[in-house]
């Protein structure tokens, strides 16, 4: 992971208000600590992601994973009102940052006067109230580049200094460098700007003619840019057999390489995803499941897996001492455990049992 | 999952402890630095734990390490902290309430401050350290002169 998208993460503390801190933290999803997206609730009045809560239901058994409660992927009910809010927090988050932090720029300034002057400890206490400004590029503009208070003409675009950090950017985008607490350069702007372009046809209307004829089409469901419109249901996978598992996920455009219990995980990952995207607002095509998914493979690879057992002979002679080491001790607590036992409970007897012949099969 | 940097980015709590990511190259490895709670024999130590995140986190527990290993009735000798939080699935033993197991709203703060916890009141029925289990219930003098000896050595005094 870059810098760019450690800067693209947000959290409460980006707020220094603690109201606006409490507020910032109640509209995220308590699995993924993130601004909730298509929040679900479930039917004990918990709201989560639709998609953490679905993988969460996957993983632990139906439980909620707040209060515990037996839920079912089922039994979830798109949240209206918290979607709308947390959608337009999303939007208005920025403007609220940059509001706070020009409720704060007296004293800011302030605090930047008399570290000029050098009355080092107080500027240190009045700069920690401010929120956290990394001054990246503050120790360059000082000295390369002077500080510009009137606005420059560069490439055709007005060029203005930044009121914190004193550097250089494009008036354009002083909201938006001031907004990632002045850690936007002009590259990153560059690349907005590329990115704007390649959109600015906006296909998204006819993309939704083509879905509209598409759908009419019958037979025609595996269009690369197919909409999540229905859910996927769930299923048994012990009935399946690897075969019928392997031509199902082929089907939906997934690699059906692997095992089973891989192409069982696979298999329910996507029906997560889908599932999620059905009840997302603004769902996404299959193209780009797809590519999330691919994405997702990639991350699993990188993690480590388990040290595995290719040859049992070679393990077990590697690994002797580790063995006889765990038999002699098992054996010898048994012997003590034996001796203990005649005068007392036979139960004790069992477990001895179970412990002493264990350890050497069961790696 | 890396939105857990965020969380120890900006606020890390009250000066109990700290903790981060070894590197920036590997989010899934982490290191936490844990004050010895006050009036405990752990007063006065600083305790360096290794956090290892699986890759389907937050919906399995990370694993918990101290090293060096701290003697501690619910510590394994190996350094493996055990503790009902970082458990997950069936409760074959029956006596760990669903409510204090892992759940995927748990974060490293609150695992680390039930840690904390821990050290100043151990769970004597679900020991790892055996030994360490039966001098806490004989001896306590004993048991807590033998846990400030460890942490002076620790320190180096």
């Amino acid at each position: 992971m870059d810098d760019a998208d450690l800067y693209s993460i947000t959290e409460p503390n980006d707020f220094s208000n603690d109201q606006l801190i409490k507020l910032d933290s109640s509209l995220r999803c308590s699995i993924c600590k993130d601004l909730i997206t298509s929040p679900m609730i479930t039917p004990c009045s918990h709201s989560f992601c639709s998609l953490c809560i679905r993988e969460s239901l996957t993983v632990a058994a139906g439980k909620c994973p707040v209060c515990q409660t037996t839920v079912t992927d089922g039994q979830l009910k798109r949240n209206t009102m918290l979607s709308e809010i947390s959608e337009a927090y999303k939007q208005t988050r920025t403007l609220l940052l940059r509001l706070e932090l020009q409720s704060l720029q007296p004293l800011l300034s302030l605090s930047r006067k008399r570290r000029r002057s050098d009355t080092s400890m107080e500027s240190v206490a009045t700069t920690s109230k401010v929120p956290r400004l990394d001054h990246r590029s503050s120790s360059g503009a000082g000295s390369s580049k002077g500080i510009q208070a009137t606005p420059t003409k560069a490439k055709g675009r007005t060029m203005v200094s930044c009121p914190v950090c004193d550097d250089i950017v494009d008036s354009e985008y002083i909201n938006l460098h001031l907004d990632k607490n002045c850690k936007l350069d002009q590259e990153d702007i560059e690349e907005i700007q590329r990115a704007s372009e390649a959109t600015k046809p906006s296909n998204g209307q006819a993309k939704a003619w083509a879905n509209v004829f598409g759908s009419s089409k019958k037979g025609k469901l595996n269009q690369a840019d197919e909409i999540p419109s229905r859910r996927i249901p769930k299923m048994n996978y012990d009935l399946k057999s690897l075969k019928q598992l392997r031509d199902l996920i082929a089907d939906i455009g997934l690699s059906d390489k692997g095992e089973l219990a891989q192409l069982k995980l696979r298999h329910e990952r996507w029906v997560n995803l889908w599932n999620a995207e059905v009840d997302a607002t603004n769902p996404r095509t299959k193209s780009q499941l797809l590519k999330e998914m691919a994405e997702w493979e990639k991350g699993r690879l990188k993690a480590k897996p388990p040290p595995k057992v290719d040859d049992a002979q070679e393990w077990l002679e590697n690994n002797k001492s580790q063995f006889d080491q765990l038999v002699s001790s098992a054996k010898a607590t048994s012997k003590k455990h034996a001796a203990d036992g005649a005068n007392g409970n036979g139960s004790n007897g069992e477990i001895i049992e179970i412990t002493s012949s264990s350890p050497p099969t069961e790696r | 999952m890396t939105e857990y940097k965020q969380l120890v980015s900006g606020g890390s709590p009250d000066g109990m402890f700290t903790a981060g990511p070894i590197s920036e190259d590997d989010f899934f490895t982490w290191e936490a630095l844990i004050e010895g709670p006050k009036d405990t024999p752990f007063e006065g130590g600083v305790f360096l734990a290794k956090l290892n995140f699986p890759s389907d986190y937050p919906l399995s527990p990370f694993k918990m390490k101290f090293e060096p290993p701290l003697f501690h009735p619910n510590v394994y000798p190996d350094g493996n902290v055990c503790i009902s939080i970082l458990h997950t699935g069936e409760d074959r033993t029956g006596y760990e309430l669903a409510s204090e197991r892992w759940s995927p709203v748990q974060s490293v703060e609150k695992v680390i401050l039930s840690v904390i916890s821990m050290l100043a009141e151990p769970n004597l029925e679900s020991g790892a350290n055996i030994d360490c289990c039966k001098l806490y219930r004989e001896n306590k003098p004993e048991y807590e002169r033998r846990v400030r000896e460890s942490i002076k050595e620790q320190l180096g005094l």
